[in-house]
């Protein structure tokens, strides 16, 4: 199934609260594809640059909000065949932004007007969710290239991982034409009949909002929200045809988590926003389970009590080991300090195996549950990053510690 | 230790989403509290989890009020958000009651003002400020400390440069006097530290040493301690385990257990699962040091500790509470000797 939608998805978009490997977990996808032939691209938004750290791709190559290729010798390199193409790139949402005022402002005057307005540098920052909007455009420019069979869209970190859904809303409804017409014309025209009945009140509107913020930024915001309010038509037509593209059958969502409980409640919660917008949602990731250990190519699993090794089988085991000359007298207590390290291991595995049936139970409808492994080493390498697609081309790993019938693969 | 940063009337928590900012928060409160401060423990418009560390229960969330509540002894809570603060900011800095009614409450109004490039970030850092400064019952501050537990790294260096920003683009006004004074605050070093909080691993470590260059360079605000938060735990007892070659010893060992075909699958199991311990251990520190050289701040680890069954994480701040309180922190003065950070994890 995750095989599949890696094959034939146009967008995937993966969504998550901040810290759970969501970059990452995006990079793979991408190059799952690629190595399965296709030509993809991850997208990231990220101000520390997280995807070139994922790809050990030096800093420079990054930030100019366009693709870049990871060319084949760096593939040879890490002895990593790839039958595709992998791209990646930086967001630079500024540069977006500039875009879309060229390409929706009503003249290139009105256009190189607002760029020139002493606010608008602040502007992407300031506004709401205006990172998130960006992103989304971004996609939607480069999914109209036709240029890649897949883009899988890492989303900003926000507090609030719905922030992303309500993004273009929000910045319709700042830009909403309206609204800023009727501020306007009493900013400009003291003398209507809503001016004075504020005055009337006791303090105008320009002097009540004056005093907070003061005159001088009142007027620059007003030129700039002005000029900004040309923007609204195309800017609409621009997020209708995006949510669109996000809806679209080829389109999926997927929720990484990590497995505790505050990340589950925050993906259990995104889940419902999801469905209630009406987005297509493809399952969960549960990304860095612990429990897993590395054996030849498969997994060996955690020791319960009952089975754990006795101290004197330990000690028996470690004796004849050459690399013990010498330190004979200090294996009894390697071996209590093994036992006891084993049971704080298997704890915490057992707590994360709790916390993914917790998550699958409170889930609505039965989605994808898929269980990435905790690994030692982290990942910031093609090599370490193909694992990865390779793990999540199977539909993550089995539990083995604490099998679960319900587990689908 | 921790007492150069509790001398402080506030302390600002910063770092990447997911590193631990709120249990660091939750813990500097606990340490204060526990020297008979008074404190409170600032988020900025977050999801509520303060109850979770500290307990207490949370009023209901309202719209108009940002209520400031009880969590623990001496430990009080505000959760800042953008609509209540912009009423608090108008009502009782400017102690215009009537102007908000009249102005405010209106919905075109908030469009405007929501579209006020920094404005949001300068309530809400204005807010923090009046806690710090202004906040006060009978002459004196009604708080000792105020916590920040800021928003992640970039949503939390917007708040730090806000005050900045306005200075340089507004040239007078009332949002220009506030930004003054907010800025006074955050440069002083007497009244403010800016602590950054970190993982052991890659992705945070380079992204605290980006913060750290931005916070000491380019804001050139008064850094106080780096908190390097899930610390792993050591698969031997560092205690019993004196002999400085028996690490390395047991190691190999790990090797060689794993290696060894005929090992029956439990004897291997253990020696993998400690060899994974090592290796995490060896990896985090790897970015102590790292970092510990780049941010040249004092450095306390924070153990990794098991989560509680009933998702209670009051025991768990007291505990890390007592591990800071015993612990030196590292500087770079221990960088001389690798051995001695290596042993002290």
């Amino acid at each position: 199934m995750i095989a599949q939608i890696l094959r034939d998805s146009r967008v995937i978009v993966n969504v998550g609260s901040g810290g759970v490997g969501k970059t990452t977990v995006s990079a793979a996808m991408a190059l799952g594809a690629a190595i399965a032939g296709r030509k993809s691209l991850v997208m990231t938004i990220d101000p520390a640059r997280r995807l070139a750290n994922a790809l050990g791709i030096e800093n420079s190559a990054f930030g100019s909000d366009h693709p870049f290729e990871v060319d084949a010798a760096r593939f040879a390199e890490a002895g990593v065949a790839c039958d595709g193409r992998f791209f990646a790139m930086m967001l630079n949402h500024k540069e977006t932004f500039d875009r879309l005022v060229d390409r929706y402002a009503p003249s290139v005057e009105s256009a190189e007007s607002l760029k020139e307005n002493p606010w608008y540098q602040q502007m992407s920052t300031a506004l709401a969710g205006a990172q998130d909007y960006m992103a989304v455009s971004r996609l939607h420019e480069l999914v109209e290239t036709g240029a890649y069979d897949l883009i899988v869209l890492d989303t900003p970190p926000t507090a609030n991982a719905i922030d992303f859904l309500e993004a273009p809303e929000r910045l319709m409804g700042v830009l909403n034409f309206q609204p800023l017409q009727w501020f306007q014309k009493h900013v400009s025209d003291e003398g209507s009949q809503a001016g004075r009945l504020l005055r009337w009140g006791g303090a105008s509107l320009l002097r009540a909002l004056g005093r907070v913020t003061g005159r001088e930024v009142i007027d620059d915001v007003s030129q700039l929200l002005q000029e900004l309010g040309g923007l609204y038509d195309g800017f609409r037509l621009h997020a209708q045809e995006t949510e669109k593209l996000l809806r679209a059958p080829h389109s999926q969502f997927f929720m990484v988590t990590a497995p505790q409980r505050t990340s589950i409640l925050e993906a259990l919660f995104f889940q419902k926003r999801l469905l209630e917008a009406r987005m297509p949602f493809a399952g969960f990731w549960v990304n860095r389970v612990p429990g897993y250990l590395r054996h030849g190519e498969g997994w060996l699993a955690l020791v319960n009590e009952t089975d754990l090794p006795s101290e004197q089988a330990i000690e028996v085991a470690l004796r004849g080991l050459p690399s013990m000359q010498g330190e004979q007298g200090a294996l009894g207590t390697i071996a209590r300090e093994l036992r006891a390290y084993h049971r704080f291991v298997y704890a915490a595995a057992e707590l994360a195996h709790r916390e993914i049936v917790f998550l699958r139970e409170r889930a609505i409808g039965k989605p994808f549950v898929g269980r990435l492994p905790l690994v030692n080493e982290e990942i910031h390498d093609l090599v370490g990053l193909a694992r990865l697609s390779q793990t999540l081309l199977q539909g993550g790993v089995a539990p083995t510690t604490f099998p679960d019938s319900e587990h689908s693969t | 230790m921790l007492e150069h940063l509790l001398s402080k009337q506030l302390i600002i928590n910063m770092g990447k989403g997911g590193v631990g900012k709120s249990a660091v928060s939750a813990m500097l409160a606990r340490a204060a509290a526990a020297r008979g401060k008074r404190v409170l423990v600032c988020e900025i418009n977050a999801k509520e989890r303060m109850s979770q560390y500290l307990g207490g229960t949370p009023p209901e969330e309202d719209d108009s009020l940002d209520q400031i509540w009880s969590a623990h002894e001496r430990i009080s809570v505000v959760n800042i958000r953008p609509a209540p603060a912009m009423k608090e900011y108008v009502v009782q800095v400017l102690g215009m009651r009537l102007l908000y009614n009249l102005v405010f409450e209106n919905r075109l109004i908030r469009y405007f003002l929501r579209a006020v490039p920094g404005l949001q970030e300068l309530i809400f850092i204005g807010k923090v400020w009046f806690h710090v400064e202004e906040d006060k019952v009978k002459g004196a501050p009604r708080f000792d400390l105020v916590i920040l537990d800021a928003p992640s790294t970039g949503h939390g260096l917007a708040l730090l440069r806000i005050a900045k920003v306005v200075l340089d683009t507004v040239p007078a006004g009332p949002m220009r006097q506030a930004a003054e004074k907010i800025q006074r605050m955050l440069l002083d070093p007497r009244m403010t530290c800016i602590n950054l909080v970190c993982l052991p691993e890659e992705m945070p470590t380079n992204e605290t040493i980006e913060l750290c260059q931005k916070i000491r360079e380019e804001l050139k605000m008064p850094l106080g301690a780096l908190f390097l938060n899930q610390w792993p735990r050591h698969p031997l007892d560092p205690e019993s385990s004196e002999h400085p070659m028996l690490e390395t010893a047991a190691e190999r060992l790990f090797h060689r257990l794993n290696q060894d075909a005929q090992r029956e699958p439990e004897l291997v199991a253990l020696a993998l699962a400690a060899e994974g311990g090592l290796h995490r251990l060896n990896k985090a520190r790897g970015y102590l040091l790292e970092l510990v050289r780049e941010v040249k701040l004092p450095t306390y680890t924070l153990p990794r500790l098991p989560q509680p069954e009933d998702h209670d994480l009051r025991g768990m701040m007291k505990t890390l509470m007592e591990v800071c309180q015993h612990s030196t922190p590292f500087a770079v003065s221990d960088l001389a000797s690798m051995e001695q950070v290596g042993r002290r994890g």
